[in-house]
């Protein structure tokens, strides 16, 4: 049942509002996301993004250093990273897999990372959030993630081709 | 579907003015449409904006994965669940979903139920990030001022509790919400928590 307060009331309550922002809740992934560790067993539920993320550190490139290095526009690279909604082009995928040696069937795979990223984009964004411009080395659990990811993405071409 | 409304107000920070906006008792699919065709969108010009001004990444919007899709369909299948809009202008300018399971923790109160803020968003541009000026102010007072009015309804005298984020702590802490501190299983966001007492006086006369 609503309350029943004057104008005067409501006008002096929506004041009281500070100046920064106004939220509430968990601002983890929300349940049914992949976490890091069934990312790593499973080789997927692993986004584009982090994908891409995991890469470029392995690399020891800054965000810069990989957007020439694949020949993408350094905008473009940032929101590979940052923006969950940001839909990644295939012409940019191709990029990525000519540069870090992927083969065709890998690519195909890797364009399904891209779908899935797409279709998914909420997923773990913060797992990686605020230390995209981070150029250090990768933790044993990074490493892990990845290399269970290219492990994965290397199986389904091994089976596509077999 | 269409969700019974309440009238209430915000003030336009440009002009000073005082708009009139509803408080809708649920999220239908043009509020979710909303999120998806309008707040993304300002979400990603506001991030954009941040990162070309070199403004640390603490800083910026917190919720930008939040699904409110994903959320709202969650919510239709668990009868524990209440979801609340705030709309002015012809636009969504605030969502939020609502527990009615989880415990209260404050010492008088422990274990029985209140309203748990499961989460709270406003729109991106009713949101003020490194210097900007926020359009509408007062969509979180009215989504508060709803959860401890469905609180009441529901029996829980008045009970609220929510995990802030980081940046509106002082606002929860003005409401006369009570902070528990860091939640280690919350992201270390801090809890707080309504009292009785303190939502007589939140919903007090003038």
């Amino acid at each position: 049942m609503p309350i029943e307060r004057s104008k005067e009331w409501w006008l002096a309550r929506i004041d009281e509002e500070p100046d920064g922002p106004i939220g509430a809740g968990s601002i983890a992934a929300e349940p049914g996301e992949a976490t890091s560790s069934a990312a790593a067993e499973e080789g997927s539920g692993t986004t584009f993004a982090e994908f891409v993320h995991l890469l470029r550190r392995r690399e020891g490139l800054s965000i810069d250093e990989f957007a020439e290095a694949v020949n993408i526009d350094l905008t473009e690279a940032q929101a590979i990273e940052e923006d969950p909604y940001y839909c990644v082009e295939g012409r940019t995928v191709w990029y990525i897999a000519r540069k870090f040696n992927f083969s065709q069937a890998k690519l195909n795979d890797l364009a399904g990372v891209t779908v899935a990223n797409d279709l998914d984009p909420h997923v773990a964004q913060q797992r990686f959030a605020a230390r995209s411009e981070l150029r250090g080395r990768l933790s044993e659990e990074e490493l892990d993630l990845l290399n269970a990811v290219v492990r994965a993405i290397q199986d389904r071409a091994d089976r596509a081709q077999a | 579907m269409t969700f019974e409304t309440a009238p209430r107000f915000l003030r336009d920070l440009e002009t000073g003015d005082v708009v009139p906006a509803d408080l809708v008792y649920g999220i239908g699919l043009p509020h979710v449409m909303d999120w998806h065709t309008a707040w993304q969108p300002a979400l990603g010009a506001i991030k954009a904006a941040l990162h070309e001004q070199g403004v640390p990444k603490p800083e910026w919007p917190q919720t930008g994965h939040w699904n409110w899709a994903a959320k709202v369909a969650e919510a239709q299948d668990i009868i524990g669940f209440r979801m609340f809009s705030v709309t002015a202008a012809g636009m969504t300018q605030a969502l939020m979903r609502v527990d009615l399971t989880k415990p209260a923790r404050m010492e008088d109160a422990s274990g029985r139920p209140l309203v748990y803020v499961d989460y709270l968003e406003v729109a991106p541009w009713n949101q003020s990030f490194a210097g900007t000026r926020k359009k509408y102010r007062g969509a979180g007072p009215i989504l508060l001022t709803a959860a401890v009015e469905l609180s009441i309804d529901e029996g829980f005298k008045g009970r609220v509790g929510l995990h802030s984020l980081p940046q509106s702590e002082s606002f929860y802490e003005k409401q006369g919400m009570i902070d528990f501190g860091p939640d280690a299983k919350v992201q270390n966001l801090r809890y707080y928590e309504m009292t009785s007492d303190g939502a007589q006086a939140l919903l007090a006369q003038e």
